[in-house]
C-alpha cells in the first residue's frame, strides 16, 4: 500500500481526528496530558463508553479522545478483542490516527499483547507500517540501536528485570516485539532520526517496501520525538509510549486532517461489524474526563500531571464501577489522610506504624521513623515498580515486608502496618494458631478483614512462597507473632 | 493489611484492631466464634475470604 498523504492542516471540520487507546489508566492519563501540552483539546474516558463519540461529547470541540483500557496484563486475546473495539469506536468518532499507547518500559514478555494488539489495529486502520516508540527521555526512557535504556542501565540490567508481573530480561525492542507478531519488525536508526523528518518518512518508505511492518525507531532526546512525530504524521497508526505525544506538539498539528473519502467508506464496514463488539461491550463503564490545554503549568513530573485534570463526579462513578479507588485524590494525600485517621485513632503509636500506595509509577511509602499522624505530601518516599528507593526521604524499614505483600497479592493498592494496642497484644498470647490468629467473631470481620494468618518465617522472606496460591501470604491480613521481628 | 485501595485498607485494619480487642475481651469466657458453615457462607455470598 502506498503511503497516506500528508494531512492537510485546517481542511479538517470540528471533532476528534485522533484516537488513542491506552493499556492502562494511569497510562492513558499520561498520554491524555502529554496531548495537553502538545495543545491538543483532549477528552480521556475510562473504559470504552457505550454511546457514540457525539452523545459523550456534547457541543464539546475536542482534536483528541484517549480511550484507557486495563489491558496492559491481559491475555492477547482479550487485549486484541478490547483494543479493536476501542479502534473501531474511535475510528466511527471521526479520528484519522490511532495511537496505541503503552509503557515506556515496554511492559512486556515473548507472550505479552503488544504485538498481537499492534497487528489487530493495523487491520483495524487499513494500513501496513506503524513505528514503535516508547522512547520518553523525560523519564529516562531512550532507545538506541533498538535498545532501550532507563537512565543509564539497559532495561534487562534495570529494575525491570524483576517486575513482579512483565519481568524484562531482553532490552533489544526488535527480538522482544518479533516474539510476539508475525509481522516483520524492522528499525530506524537515531542516525536517520537525526537527519530529520524527511529522512524518517524515506525511511519508513523503503522498509515498507521490504515488507516490514513494525519499526523500532531510536529516539534519545525530546528533539528526536518531535522529528519523529512529524515524520510520522502521515501514518495511521503509531505506536508508543507517552514521549511520541507529546511530541505531536513539535510540527504545530492540532491532529491529523480528514481523508474524507476513504474514511467514509470504511465507516459503513466498520458499523456493520462490529455490533457483536458492542453489545458484548454495553456493560462496561464509559465516561468522559475533561483535560484542557493549560499552558500556565510547566511539564510536571508523572504524579503531578494527574493534577491538571479536572476530576468529575462522572470520573468518579466510573471508577468506582471499575472497581478503582472511588476517591479522586492523589496517592500521596490519600496516603497523608489515611496516616492522620489512623493516629487519630491510636492505633499508630510513635512512630510504630507505616503504610504505602501502588502509583502510577511504583510506590509511595511513608519515611523512615515517621509519625503517622503528620505526614507531609510532599515528603514521602518514592519508589520505582520494583521497590528501589529513587525519590524523597529514606522509606520505612519495613519496606521489603510491603513489597512482598504487593508480590503476594498482585491486586493490592495499598499497605497498612500498624503496632496497635490490641493487635499487638494478641501476637504475644501462647499458642496462637498460625492458620487464625483471630476466631471468626463476628461477620463483619470475615468480611471485611478475612481470616488473619500468622508468618513463622522472616518477614523480608515470606514472599518467596506467594507461587502457591494456598500460601498465608496471600491472605490480606497478617499479625506477627511477637517472636518474628517485625 | 492490604487492600486494593489505601482507604479499604486502613477501614480494613481498623477492623482487625476492633477484633483483636474483642478476642481479649473474650478471654477466659466461653466465646462462640462464627462456624465453618457460617463462615462458608459468608465466603460464598459475600466473596470473603476465610482459610
Amino acid at each position: 500500500m502506498a503511503p497516506h498523504p500528508l494531512p492537510v492542516p485546517g481542511s479538517a471540520a470540528s471533532g476528534p481526528t485522533l484516537g488513542a487507546i491506552a493499556d492502562d489508566v494511569t497510562g492513558g492519563t499520561d498520554l491524555a496530558s502529554a496531548f495537553v501540552r502538545a495543545g491538543l483539546r483532549t477528552v480521556q474516558t475510562l473504559g470504552l463508553p457505550t454511546g457514540p463519540a457525539a452523545a459523550l461529547l456534547g457541543e464539546d470541540e475536542v482534536d483528541a479522545i484517549v480511550v484507557a483500557l486495563k489491558t496492559r496484563t491481559a491475555p492477547a486475546p482479550a487485549a486484541v478483542r478490547e483494543s479493536r473495539a476501542a479502534a473501531r469506536w474511535l475510528l466511527d468518532a471521526g479520528c484519522r490516527q490511532l495511537y496505541e499507547k503503552y509503557c515506556s518500559t515496554f511492559d512486556s514478555t515473548p507472550a505479552g499483547n503488544i504485538g498481537p494488539v499492534t497487528d489487530a489495529l493495523l487491520e483495524e486502520t487499513g494500513t501496513d507500517l506503524t513505528v514503535v516508540c516508547p522512547a520518553f527521555p523525560a523519564t529516562g526512557r531512550t532507545v538506541y540501536r533498538s535498545h532501550l535504556f532507563v537512565g543509564d542501565q539497559l532495561l534487562s540490567d534495570s529494575g525491570m528485570r524483576s517486575h513482579p508481573l512483565t519481568p524484562m530480561t531482553d532490552s533489544d525492542l526488535r527480538r522482544l516485539l518479533q516474539a510476539q507478531t508475525p509481522s516483520r519488525v524492522g528499525s530506524l536508526t537515531i542516525d536517520v532520526v537525526r537527519s530529520g523528518s524527511e529522512a524518517v518518512r524515506a525511511g519508513l518508505a523503503r522498509l515498507r517496501a521490504d515488507g516490514v511492518r513494525m519499526v523500532v525507531v531510536d529516539a534519545i532526546d525530546d528533539a528526536d520525538l518531535d522529528v519523529l512525530a512529524e515524520g510520522t504524521a502521515d501514518l495511521a497508526l503509531l505506536t508508543g509510549g507517552s514521549g511520541l505525544g507529546q511530541g505531536l506538539r513539535s510540527h504545530g498539528r492540532r491532529a491529523p486532517a480528514r481523508r474524507r473519502g476513504r474514511r467514509d467508506g470504511r465507516r459503513g464496514v466498520r458499523r456493520a461489524g462490529c455490533g457483536g463488539a458492542a453489545d458484548r461491550l454495553e456493560h462496561r463503564p464509559g465516561g468522559a474526563v475533561d483535560v484542557r490545554p493549560d499552558r500556565r503549568r510547566r511539564p510536571a513530573a508523572p504524579g503531578l500531571q494527574v493534577r491538571q485534570l479536572r476530576w468529575t463526579g462522572l470520573l468518579r462513578a466510573v471508577l468506582a464501577d471499575l472497581g478503582m479507588s472511588a476517591s479522586p485524590r492523589q496517592p500521596a494525600e490519600e496516603a497523608v489522610r489515611a496516616g492522620r485517621r489512623l493516629a487519630e485513632r491510636g492505633l499508630s503509636p510513635g512512630t510504630s506504624g507505616n503504610l504505602s500506595v501502588r502509583t502510577a509509577d511504583g510506590f509511595l511509602a511513608t519515611p523512615t521513623g515517621a509519625d503517622l499522624g503528620a505526614l507531609d505530601a510532599a515528603d514521602l518516599a518514592v519508589l520505582d515498580p520494583t521497590g528501589r528507593h529513587v525519590a524523597g526521604p529514606p522509606p520505612t524499614k519495613e519496606t521489603d515486608f510491603h513489597l512482598a505483600c504487593y508480590r503476594a497479592r498482585p491486586a493490592a493498592g495499598a499497605v497498612v502496618h500498624l503496632h496497635s494496642r490490641s493487635a499487638v497484644a494478641v501476637s504475644c498470647l501462647a499458642g496462637l494458631d498460625p492458620r487464625s490468629t483471630i476466631p471468626p467473631l463476628t461477620p463483619y470481620f470475615v468480611m471485611r478483614v478475612g481470616c488473619p494468618w500468622c508468618p513463622t518465617t522472616d518477614p523480608a522472606t515470606h514472599g518467596s512462597d506467594r507461587r502457591s496460591s494456598r500460601s498465608p501470604a496471600v491472605r490480606p491480613a497478617c499479625c506477627w507473632p511477637t517472636t518474628v521481628p517485625s | 493489611m492490604t487492600g486494593p485501595d489505601l482507604a479499604s485498607a486502613t477501614a480494613a485494619a481498623e477492623e482487625l484492631e476492633e477484633t483483636a480487642a474483642l478476642h481479649l475481651l473474650l478471654s477466659g469466657h466461653a466465646a462462640r466464634p462464627l462456624d465453618a458453615d457460617q463462615t462458608a457462607e459468608l465466603e460464598r455470598v459475600f466473596d470473603a475470604s476465610w482459610r
